[in-house]
């Protein structure tokens, strides 16, 4: 039972050598994963927040608030850290970060100016979009260095005010405490998504060919789109069950709380099924002309990296740079963790998720048409 | 060679096939291939593996499209008519296509369904097929537990759910036990017992050709080299029966001397150091003459085989070449116990 010979073994190992030596084309996923995941995860991981939208409301408009601006722009100049705008009430900015247009709201507040000459300490409202705690932590943590009395502070302040140049930086949470497991849901619900994808759209597509079971579809009067058609439903069916799962497992352990109710829930099964549509329409474009049952399996790893981790599921779009922004825009899932995101943390309605809506419906548009396309009714 | 022998009874031919050609490249699969299959007969395609076999099935089942020439299936044209001509046909390719993870009845009532049968139809044409192929009592199981026999039976029924005129069998038997080929031979004679059903039977195996096929074609390089019924093609080769017989020991040329001397052989050679191949020259099999000569010699008969002329050897004739993977029908005497 435990003999063993050199030669046989050697045997083995030249019958599998050889056959990776035929198939040179598939050892390519397996160099460029590597690379890939390196340079995918080193700038989607970690990297230098920027063009964080910032909205300020002036109640105050005295000298104080004037230099409160001018730090503001200063920080937008000169390392593009944020994007400042100007909104006309609290309440108004307030909606607008609720609405994902700004991740924090400055609130210069009446007294300002009159509390900061007196030398007492003015306090600024800054108001964060606690569901993306990278973003709020950082932009906290930047007015408060930008706002601490240091000598460079005080100097740059109007002479008025420079006797008593205290800014109190005061964080409010909108949404009240989240925790980080709360931050990974939608990118959690979008991967289950993408492994649903992979396994129906892609997988199991080739396998059945490889078997011959789409041979044993093209004698019968089935039409290319009844093919597609079928697969793809029979792929968001599954889906869809596995999305409703993880969701539903997900709200339980992370503990989120429903602010919208059946309106956010509604939404949110929109939301997984357009993200499975335009996954699995994804494969099938992908896999149209495959025949090999190794080449998904082999590019399952690429696919994973490319599409999920510049989705902004584990670290703010805000970080990464122009190339894998444009990689991020290209796919679906950004849209869909977007759109999960502001449905399960902030209870968002229709009109803030219309247009991560859109982008994931015209992509499943678009691969539509690749598959029909692509998608061969004979041999 | 009656290649366009169309008309049967008034009925228009089941499949024409004009001229049909399908090039790969450079190279010919099929060159102008040319025959009619009447309604209700069985047609067999016979050739090697990587005659053009396969390429013509597929043109014929719509998989692929000719390169030139044209067919047509129950007058449906396979390359501009081809919804229709699927709803002609019923087909066994010739890799498995049955999906493992479904039950017999699930596959069945599914392919139905891609025809449009109605609920009421499907269950009464699946439990009336499943019941012909013999797999009423398995038809709850995956068919991924089924033996190769059996997923042959299932695709059989499979392909016959929607009542086709046309049933196109590619190589339905291979790589089967002789048990499971003997049962599904003994399904397609019923099938041609019960009526209109035309059968194209696509197969390398020549004892399975001659058994089942009322006319067939010969395919070797793409080409139909010969046509016909069994009886007329085995006729058109020269030639008188033949007989081997199987000594105990080897043959010597004294031997083979004698066996050459008697009246009834034509010519006599060695096929085996302990084989004599006699060739007759007509009627009579001289098993006394043999006998007598065994005992002389003291070289005792251990068989006697009568080979009649087998498609093996029409092949031979119009190719110049042996069959792969060929067994030639034969009969074999029983020695009576005085011989050895």
């Amino acid at each position: 039972m435990f003999q063993f010979k050199w030669s046989r073994m050697l045997a083995v190992a030249e019958r599998d050598l050889r056959r990776f030596r035929r198939n040179t084309t598939l050892m390519i996923p397996m160099a460029l994963m590597p690379i890939i995941y390196l340079v995918i995860l080193g700038k989607a991981m970690g990297g230098d927040l920027h063009d964080l939208r910032v909205a300020v409301v002036d109640e105050d408009r005295g000298p104080a608030a004037v230099v409160v601006h001018e730090r503001l722009l200063t920080l937008q100049q000169s390392r593009q850290l944020l994007r400042v705008s100007d909104e006309p009430s609290p309440a108004q900015a307030v909606e607008g970060l609720r609405q994902g247009a700004y991740k924090a709201v400055v609130i210069i507040p009446q007294q300002f100016s009159s509390a900061a000459e007196r030398g007492e300490r003015a306090p600024l409202g800054v108001i964060v979009d606690n569901t993306d705690n990278n973003s709020a932590n950082v932009i906290e943590s930047v007015l408060r260095g930008a706002f601490s009395t240091t000598a460079s502070g005080a100097a740059a302040l109007p002479l008025s005010v420079s006797s008593a140049p205290q800014i109190d930086v005061q964080r409010v949470d909108v949404y009240g405490h989240k925790e980080f497991m709360q931050y990974l849901v939608p990118g959690v619900i979008a991967l289950a998504l993408f492994f649903v994808a992979m396994l129906a759209g892609g997988i199991i597509l080739v396998d059945d060919r490889a078997k011959g079971v789409h041979e044993g579809y093209f004698v019968t009067p089935l039409t290319a789109l009844d093919i597609v058609g079928g697969l793809t439903l029979s792929a968001i069916t599954l889906a869809m069950v596995i999305g409703t799962i993880v969701l539903a497992s997900s709200i339980l352990i992370a503990r989120i709380p429903l602010i919208g109710g059946v309106t956010t829930l509604g939404l949110t099964m929109v939301t997984i099924l357009l993200l499975a549509l335009g996954l699995v329409l994804f494969m099938f474009t992908l896999m149209a002309r495959v025949s090999n049952p190794i080449t998904p399996r082999a590019l399952f790893g690429i696919l994973n990296v490319l599409t999920f981790f510049p989705s902004g599921a584990l670290y703010p779009t805000e970080s990464y740079p122009g190339w894998l922004n444009a990689i991020s825009a290209a796919f679906p899932m950004r849209y869909a963790v977007h759109s999960l995101r502001n449905l399960l943390l902030k209870g968002v309605g229709f009109q803030a998720v219309l247009p991560d809506f859109l982008a994931m419906a015209g992509f499943a548009l678009l691969m539509l048409v690749m598959a029909a396309t692509l998608f061969k009714r004979t041999l | 060679m009656n290649a366009h022998n169309g008309k049967d009874n008034g009925r228009p031919p089941a499949i024409v096939v004009d001229k049909l050609t399908k090039k790969f490249g450079n190279f010919t699969a099929d060159d102008a291939l040319e025959f009619t299959v009447r309604q209700g007969e069985i047609f067999g395609i016979l050739g090697p593996n990587g005659a053009g076999k396969s390429t013509l099935i597929r043109m014929l089942n719509t998989l692929l499209v000719p390169t030139s020439g044209r067919a047509t299936v129950m007058g449906f044209d396979v390359a501009r008519e081809t919804a229709a001509v699927r709803h002609e046909i019923g087909v066994i390719p010739q890799a498995n296509t049955v999906d493992g993870d479904l039950t017999a009845w699930e596959s069945m009532d599914i392919y139905g369904k891609f025809y449009g049968m109605s609920r009421r139809e499907r269950q009464q044409r699946a439990t009336q097929l499943l019941e012909a192929v013999g797999l009423t009592e398995w038809k709850d199981k995956a068919a991924g537990t089924f033996s190769g026999g059996m997923r042959r039976r299932l695709e059989i029924a499979r392909g016959l759910i929607h009542r086709p005129h046309v049933f196109i069998l590619d190589e339905p038997t291979t790589g089967l036990d002789p048990q499971s080929r003997r049962v599904i031979w003994e399904l397609l004679e019923r099938l041609r017992g019960e009526g209109d059903l035309t059968i194209l039977l696509c197969t390398h195996y020549m004892d399975e050709a001659d058994r089942l096929c009322d006319r067939l074609a010969i395919v070797d390089h793409g080409k139909i080299v010969a046509l016909g019924t069994p009886s007329e093609l085995k006729a058109t080769v020269p030639g008188q029966e033949i007989l081997t017989v199987r000594f105990l020991r080897e043959v010597d040329s004294d031997l083979l001397a004698a066996l050459k001397g008697l009246p009834e052989v034509h010519d006599a050679g060695t096929e085996e150091p302990h084989v004599a191949r006699l060739i007759l020259n007509a009627g009579q099999v001289p098993l006394e003459g043999i006998t007598e000569i065994s005992r002389t010699r003291g070289n005792r008969v251990q068989s006697i085989t009568l080979l009649q002329p087998s498609l093996e050897d029409v092949f031979i004739h119009y190719t110049g070449r042996g069959l792969r993977d060929a067994a030639a029908g034969e009969y074999t005497y029983a020695i009576p116990s005085m011989m050895r």
